[in-house]
């Protein structure tokens, strides 16, 4: 069996979860890691549970002249796996240590949204011609294999539209204030405590969040050719208990959903009222897209769309998928 | 009714109506033969075998769209069909959409709002429901559209969409479509 090569790039819950998962898996050998200050290389494998005890205590995983950027370009990898916070305006610094891999023709398997969003056709462009895999399965909802199922599983079937509850911190808010009477500030005050909402939740709240996944399946999965910016965005900071109260006694619930009409060309995220018994009322932090197909109709994919292990999962299929279809 | 280039125009409206039907062998097709003879559009047709009226008649509930005008003729076909017509109901307004409206609806002239979505039997609003915290506090409202076609219904929901960019309120949707 072969032995595939990892650098990884990003120690943070996610890159703790990919840690986890690849320990017990013989395929696989991290050789080199980094963090936001310093990275670390060892071609006979690297301990994780050592580099994160080194990085707790130092706040360092490694040496601080060796970069990201440095491993991209330097350390004996097959395959990098990115896995920092998202950047949604220049993407950065994970798009250039991504480009830097293709480029060396090494497979890339990222959950970072911010470099799918502002450039996937050029990095998909970049992997073609390299023969390499550029896989981001956790980039929209977690560990929902939302990519691979619009791909593969509904292959063939033309996408007539697609609905989507992309936020877990805006649908853990709607789900409070709907099943416990909470006003907006109470549900986001108890998600924070909770860790389901980040110090500054703004770009969840405000939907720019579920946005930038509605553009990266938009633009990876749909052919279409859009950006932030053509996204009708609308949050849920606005919405009034009174609203959920209103719904609620018609039959109805209210979720932030992105939306997309290949054929219209338009892309939207707002709060909508849905039918209670819609596939979409999800609740708690939970994930759902519903994709309306040529031959298959409506297809609605359910699951945990945020979250350490489970975004990791979404890592190991893209790993397992390029260890499957290449030789090296 | 309108008048274009001299041609006579009329809506089709659509209309539920309860058939009564003798038990026995060929009936369904005497109550279908005058309305499919007069051009009607059958929208659906639901006939239960095992509720029966009082005298024992199979009772059939029809929903077909006509011009208005060619109703009294078709009930007149059927009763010669020995069809008895017992219900009759003419609803203009067919197509549902149910909105809510947060923001300062009241000071921001809600008569105007409503006023400005109203197109007499084309598209009404038809419910609102209205919850005001406090004075200050922005209100919420259930507002209830019904209009006579999809087509009748997507220029309502345009207007209504430039009234609440203009006025500032946030306006949740239904999703459209049948997910």
């Amino acid at each position: 069996m072969k032995l595939w090569k990892i650098a990884l790039i990003g120690l943070g819950s996610v890159g703790r979860g990919v840690a986890q998962v690849l320990k017990d898996n013989p395929q696989f050998i991290i050789i080199a890691a980094a963090d936001s200050k310093s990275g670390v290389i060892n071609p006979s494998g690297l301990d994780i549970e050592v580099l994160l005890a080194k990085k707790k205590t130092t706040g360092r995983c490694g040496d601080p002249k060796l970069s990201a950027a440095r491993i991209a370009a330097e350390a004996d990898y097959d395959i990098l796996i990115e896995v920092t916070p998202t950047n949604s305006v220049t993407g950065e610094p994970a798009l250039s240590t991504i480009k830097t891999a293709l480029l060396r023709s090494k497979h890339v398997v990222t959950s970072n949204k911010g470099p799918v969003s502002l450039a996937s056709a050029e990095l998909l462009g970049i992997a073609e011609e390299k023969n390499v895999g550029f896989l981001f399965e956790g980039t929209v909802a977690g560990a929902v294999p939302i990519l691979r199922g619009i791909k593969y599983g509904l292959a063939g079937n033309k996408i007539t539209a697609l609905y989507g509850v992309l936020n877990g911190t805006c649908n853990y808010i709607l789900t409070r204030m709907e099943g416990e009477g909470l006003t907006y500030e109470q549900a986001l005050a108890e998600a924070r405590d909770l860790g389901y909402a980040e110090a500054d939740p703004s770009s969840d709240i405000n939907g720019t969040d579920a946005a930038i996944k509605l553009v990266i399946l938009a633009n990876t999965m749909l052919g279409m050719n859009v950006t932030l910016a053509d996204v009708n965005q609308t949050g849920i900071s606005g919405l009034t208990v009174a609203a959920l109260h209103m719904a609620n006694i018609n039959g109805q619930s209210i979720r932030l959903i992105a939306s997309l009409n290949p054929e219209k060309n338009t892309l939207e995220v707002s709060p909508r009222l849905l039918p209670k018994d819609n596939p979409l009322v999800v609740s708690g932090t939970l994930n759902a897209v519903t994709v309306e197909t040529e031959y298959a109709g409506a297809i609605t994919f359910i699951g945990r769309g945020a979250g350490s292990v489970e975004t990791a999962s979404a890592i190991l299929a893209d790993l397992l998928f390029i260890t499957d279809k290449y030789d090296r | 009714m309108k008048r274009i280039r001299g041609i006579r125009v009329q809506k089709n409206v659509r209309t539920s109506l309860r058939l009564e039907l003798k038990d026995k062998p060929g009936q369904l097709l005497a109550a279908i033969e005058p309305i499919s003879r007069i051009g009607a559009n059958v929208i659906t047709i639901s006939h239960q075998r095992d509720t029966k009226s009082q005298n024992g008649a199979l009772i059939v509930d029809i929903i077909i769209s006509l011009p208005e005008a060619r109703l009294p003729e078709l009930i007149d076909a059927l009763r010669k069909n020995e069809v008895a017509v017992v219900r009759i109901g003419t609803e203009y307004l067919t197509c549902t959409k149910t909105f809510i409206l947060i923001g300062h609806i009241l000071h921001t002239d809600l008569t105007d709002t409503v006023n400005r979505i109203d197109k007499a039997n084309v598209a009404e609003v038809t419910e609102l429901q209205l919850i005001m915290p406090k004075v200050s506090e922005r209100s919420t409202a259930k507002l209830t559209i019904k209009a006579v076609g999809e087509a009748e219904m997507g220029n309502a929901i345009t207007i209504l969409k430039e009234v609440s960019r203009e006025k500032h309120l946030l306006i949740i949707d239904e999703i459209a479509g049948d997910l």
